[in-house]
């Protein structure tokens, strides 16, 4: 049966006798060919027998005398054993193979993945790179108010489209992207892990292989084979980060992934003319495949942290909040409207709303631990990009949740503008100016 | 340290003769209380020491185990046309004064006549142990030879092209 990741630890268990296996082929000892729990000089000569370690790589080494010769030197010596070199053996085994214990399978990345998408998703982005072009459904409802605003005269047009309308815009495609980008580190997270798990997994077991056939007192043959996990980093660089109308530098981020995956090697090799070559083979290709998970998670880090420096550098254009609004009047002057076309504008903005109350309930709670959490010494850091993303993650939901509160009180904006002019009366005229004098 | 000084409890002191493409020394060991010669082989003189003397006295000390072994595929190649034991065989039948027919009665006059150590031949020259059997009274080619070979055990030579006689 073809052996997987969960079963590692017994992999590691039986790397750990095949290694001892080859290093006693080295003393001249093979498998007693009378009991395979034993060694035996060569595999036949029987003068002296050794304890063979069991299936699971424990135990063994003791010598043990089979001709009265050797039973009366034992007898003379003492016992005599084998285990303190078996145990070094043992322990350099765990060294290479036991960090790699309990790594993430990504799972946990399928429900944040799918948040952040739905969200990039309702700003309108369609195809699977980071482009999110106001296509969407509020993208339209936008392009709505827009054709209706034609049909409306006014001086707070100007002020209230510029804002509410054209910034807002900007602000959708700057959130959207920047959850695209969140995205993108769940997913490659998602792509790196099952992959690194099977990588893992074939160098182990090749690595049993060779040092079988070194055991058998034979050059074992060089095995080459690519690393499926370096294959899914380098993609990480390829596919990076491309279109999207945001003020996030896209090409300089995808350029500074570029610099952080660098050149790396998807091949590995295991070989070697006996234990220690082939051991020193398999610490070579894990330090390999270790370099090319932490490249790849430093550019995800790289990207997360140049994303969230971007929306600070260019707060207005991720926030909507942070835009100022126009002098807006708060009298009425020279108006023109009629109810069907506020109406309309008013059934978009709610439109809208819900979409980013929606957008705001998707992107309520980050994961509140890395779901790609592994050993230290594994890939980037213990939790990857963990904290960056999250960060980026709660700072683009603030602005999110800022902009939907903002928004509302456009939407309010413009009703009171449209009350005033529809009843003159005092009280839209009070509603309207504690509006005005509040927002502007 | 010079292999002079390297004393095996077995063949006692270990002088080779040859240079350092490969050494050999001429001696003889007891088997069953017959004294038979033996020719240790050792490819690289150079990295001949104490372990290599240890792994010989640990397989020497066993030999007549080891003996049996060999004689053992001998015995399991009798009835299997074609192979070299059971060709003797045929020809020691059909040879000698009297007509025989009893296997052990062969094997019982199977005695080993030589024998080879190669301790440290590695992977490419995998004999470790090499025995010549031969029959009293027959013709120089009339013998079986079981190579005791690493990590495998006794493999017996092919008869001769065209049968012993």
């Amino acid at each position: 049966m073809q052996q997987t990741y969960d079963d590692l630890p017994t992999i590691a268990g039986e790397l750990k006798r095949s290694a001892i296996d080859a290093y006693m082929a080295e003393q001249h000892f093979g498998v007693w060919v009378v009991n395979d729990g034993w060694y035996a000089v060569w595999g036949w000569a029987p003068g002296m027998i050794v304890k063979r370690p069991d299936a699971d790589g424990s135990g063994g080494g003791e010598y043990t005398a089979l001709t009265p010769d050797y039973k009366a030197m034992l007898a003379i010596t003492g016992p005599i054993t084998m285990a303190p070199r078996y145990d070094a053996l043992r322990a350099r085994v765990d060294r290479i193979v036991s960090p790699w214990f309990d790594l993430p399978d990504g799972a946990q990345c399928a429900d944040p993945q799918s948040r952040t998408q739905t969200v990039a998703g309702t700003f309108g982005r369609s195809g699977s790179d980071q482009s999110v072009s106001n296509s969407g459904e509020l993208g339209t409802a936008n392009q709505d108010i827009a054709t209706s605003l034609t049909e409306i005269r006014g001086s707070f047009k100007a002020p209230f489209a510029d804002k509410y309308k054209s910034q807002l815009g900007v602000v959708m495609a700057g959130i959207g992207t920047s959850s695209a980008i969140i995205e993108k580190y769940y997913e490659e997270e998602a792509a790196i892990w099952p992959a690194a798990r099977s990588d893992v997994t074939s160098l182990c077991v090749k690595t049993k292989e060779a040092l079988d056939t070194a055991a058998q007192s034979k050059i074992a043959a060089e095995q080459k084979f690519v690393l499926t996990c370096i294959g899914a980093v380098i993609a990480i660089g390829a596919t990076a980060l491309s279109g999207g109308a945001a003020a996030i530098p896209l090409a300089a981020i995808a350029g500074g992934i570029s610099v952080a995956i660098g050149a790396l090697d998807a091949d590995a090799v295991i070989k070697g003319d006996g234990y220690d070559a082939i051991l020193t083979s398999l610490e070579d290709a894990l330090d390999n495949l270790n370099a090319g998970i932490a490249a790849g998670e430093n550019g995800l880090h790289i990207t997360a942290t140049d994303t969230a420096r971007a929306i600070m550098d260019d707060l207005k254009d991720f926030n909507l909040a942070a835009f100022p609004l126009g002098d807006y009047p708060d009298s009425s002057d020279v108006m023109q409207m009629d109810r069907g076309t506020t109406n309309t504008i008013d059934n978009n903005m709610r439109r809208i709303l819900e979409g980013l109350e929606g957008a705001v309930a998707k992107l309520s709670t980050p994961p509140s631990t890395s779901p790609v959490r592994r050993q230290s010494g594994i890939g980037f850091d213990a939790d990857g990009g963990h904290r960056a993303i999250t960060a980026l993650w709660d700072l683009t939901f603030t602005c999110l949740r800022l902009t939907a509160a903002e928004y509302e009180h456009g939407r309010a904006l413009f009703n009171a503008s449209v009350e005033d002019y529809f009843h003159t009366d005092g009280s839209a005229r009070d509603a309207l100016r504690a509006l005005v004098g509040e927002l502007v | 340290m010079s292999a002079t000084e390297l004393t095996s409890t077995i063949l006692g002191p270990i002088r080779l003769d040859g240079g350092s493409g490969g050494g050999w020394m001429e001696t003889r060991v007891d088997l069953d209380g017959a004294s038979v010669p033996l020719r240790l082989e050792v490819d690289h003189p150079d990295r001949f020491g104490e372990q290599l003397v240890f792994i010989i006295d640990i397989a020497l000390t066993g030999l007549a185990e080891i003996e049996k072994m060999a004689r053992g595929a001998i015995e399991s190649e009798l009835g299997q046309s074609g192979t070299a034991a059971d060709k003797l065989f045929t020809a020691w039948r059909q040879s000698g004064f009297r007509r025989r027919e009893d296997p052990n009665e062969f094997l019982a006059d199977l005695s080993v006549t030589q024998i080879i150590l190669l301790p440290d031949g590695g992977a490419d020259q995998l004999d470790r142990m090499v025995f010549t059997y031969r029959l009293p009274d027959t013709p120089a080619p009339w013998k079986v030879v079981v190579r005791m070979k690493d990590r495998v055990g006794p493999v017996i030579d092919p008869a001769p092209r065209g049968g012993f006689v």
